[in-house]
């Protein structure tokens, strides 16, 4: 049963978590989230919704690590863009994480700012707040040229 | 909001997600972590030079194997002894999964014919989809689109529930606008559904979509790895990568120690991540690339072929991590991935065990790159298992 529950999110955490901490640490935010379960509950099952539950505290982990060593870089490994602007895939690196999340939730992953909500632990004018914050500084970027 | 600032914000977003690793293996974290097999790669070239000429080697056996038995078979695996000895799959979705070339749409009547052949030699990615086990990735010939949030299969029915999302590029070939449309209407939805081993058909009230598989094998192109070393073709032979260490180097010394190239040449801006730089033997043909600049830590990703690495049968395989198999489909650059896959690999107790390891290997297939499909990453696993696990049978 874990493993077709792990099966059907690991995608999705793996795709989050990279978008929220780089590559190179996001296999052991999901490592640690998921561990961080079974040393609580034993076992996925328990989950009454784990998709949100999971993506929830992926972020948290993201923002407890940024926090622990607020001098280090969340993107410790330095990516390209392949078919966007490198000002503006600059500019997404740059937000704030809860500001990324919000935005790589609603945009990409078409959620209202009610399921972002549930995703991230907060309300959902938070969520609102957070991606007004950040589609300003994007749209300066965008606009730029 | 605009246009233009979502359609940046998305394009931006999709080359994040892109970077995505594979997920780490459930198995993995409740015993503390992945396997590892090896240690970090040595940072003196020549030994990963030695490195990847031994990876080649098996390499270079097993797509010899393959390409022999690929000669009178679509897999290296005869279809009774997969029948007798591949316990069924639980979830009906697994024969979805992998890369469907999109054959044509008929819309409200009016059918499209798409062909992919023509794509191809035009050097372009044909309309197709890919289908995991979370979601539906694909390419609309223009467009990159995505939907999910979940997928399955039941009584016939195909159900994309959830998102769907996609770039908002302009496109004006009528066949692709077409495609585009057709599939844009069935995501987020349910289609009917009929599948076989190649085809696969999406039918929605008005709307059918024709689809043929994927042979990863038979595309025999370098896929869009992340360094777009696009001009190497290994042709029947097995590409390499290995990460080399760059500092006090640049792209060109590194390349000039691949035995055969004799010239070099580049694109982009030189000692920075934008340009790429590829070396030719005396045919002209290429042979090796990377790109020209450093990254963090300075690592240059060669790749080359195998005949350029003079590699010869009988190499010791020790420390053969960091593959990456051309013809075999297995796109995954990670050495650490492919020391946990091994070990995987070798310890399976079964034919269940083997064909889990087979769908992570598609589901964690790097993105931009063709993934296989499940049973032909089952066939080219058995092959390795074979070349491989001295104690397995």
């Amino acid at each position: 049963m874990d493993e077709a529950i792990y099966r059907e999110h690991k995608g999705a955490l793996i795709r989050y978590a990279t978008v929220l901490i780089g590559p190179s640490d996001a296999e052991d935010v999901v490592s640690s989230v998921i561990a961080r379960v079974y040393k609580n509950r034993q076992t996925l099952s328990d989950l009454d919704e784990p998709r949100p539950y999971l993506m929830k505290s992926i972020l948290h982990e993201v923002i407890d690590r940024s926090r622990r060593a607020p001098s280090l870089p969340l993107f410790d490994q330095a990516i390209e863009p392949r078919d966007s602007r490198p000002d503006v895939f600059d500019a997404v690196l740059e937000l704030p994480v809860t500001q990324r999340a919000a935005i790589y939730l609603t945009y990409w992953i078409g959620m209202t700012s009610d399921e972002a909500a549930s995703h991230m632990g907060c309300r959902p004018a938070t969520v609102r707040r957070y991606l007004h914050l950040g589609r300003k500084k994007l749209e300066e970027v965008v606009d730029r040229v | 909001v605009s246009d233009d600032l979502t359609h940046e914000i998305n394009l931006a977003l999709a080359d994040l997600e892109w970077h995505a690793p594979p997920a780490p293996a459930l198995r993995d974290i409740r015993a503390g972590g992945p396997v590892r097999l090896t240690a970090e790669p040595s940072r003196h070239w020549t030994a990963i030079l030695f490195a990847a000429a031994a990876a080649t080697v098996l390499v270079v056996g097993v797509a010899t194997l393959v390409a022999r038995n690929v000669g009178s078979s679509p897999t290296v695996v005869d279809e009774a002894s997969t029948t007798s000895t591949t316990a069924p799959l639980e979830d009906p979705l697994a024969q979805l999964m992998g890369t469907w070339t999109v054959t044509s749409v008929t819309v409200r009547g009016t059918t499209t014919t798409i062909d992919a052949a023509a794509f191809i030699e035009e050097g372009r990615t044909p309309p197709q989809v890919t289908v995991f086990d979370d979601h539906i990735r694909g390419f609309s010939g223009c467009n990159d689109f995505a939907a999910g949030g979940p997928i399955g299969v039941a009584g016939g029915v195909l159900t994309i529930g959830g998102y769907r999302t996609i770039t908002a590029v302009g496109c004006p070939e009528a066949d692709v606008i077409a495609v585009e449309g057709a599939i844009w209407a069935v995501l987020g939805g349910e289609v009917q559904l009929e599948v076989s081993q190649e085809t696969m058909v999406w039918s929605a009230s008005d709307i059918e979509i024709s689809f043929t598989r994927v042979d990863a094998r038979s595309l025999a192109i370098l896929p869009s790895w992340p360094m777009s070393v696009g001009r190497l073709d290994c042709g029947s032979d097995a590409a390499v990568t290995v990460d080399v260490p760059g500092e006090g180097s640049d792209a060109a010394t590194v390349l000039r120690q691949v035995p055969g190239v004799v010239s070099i040449e580049g694109e982009g801006v030189p000692g920075t991540e934008d340009g790429f730089v590829w070396g030719l033997d005396e045919s002209g043909t290429v042979i090796a690339g990377t790109a020209a600049g450093g990254v963090q830590p300075p690592v240059f990703h060669l790749s080359a072929c195998a005949p350029s690495l003079g590699i010869r049968p009988g190499a010791d395989l020790t420390g053969a991590v960091g593959t990456w198999v051309n013809r075999l489909g297995l796109g995954q650059t990670s050495a650490s991935v492919w020391s946990g896959r091994f070990v995987e690999l070798c310890t399976a107790q079964n034919d269940s065990q083997l064909r889990d390891l087979a769908v992570d290997v598609v589901n964690e297939h790097l993105s931009g790159a063709t993934p296989p499909t499940p049973d032909d990453t089952m066939a080219t696993l058995q092959v390795l298992r074979a070349a491989i696990c001295k104690s397995s049978t």
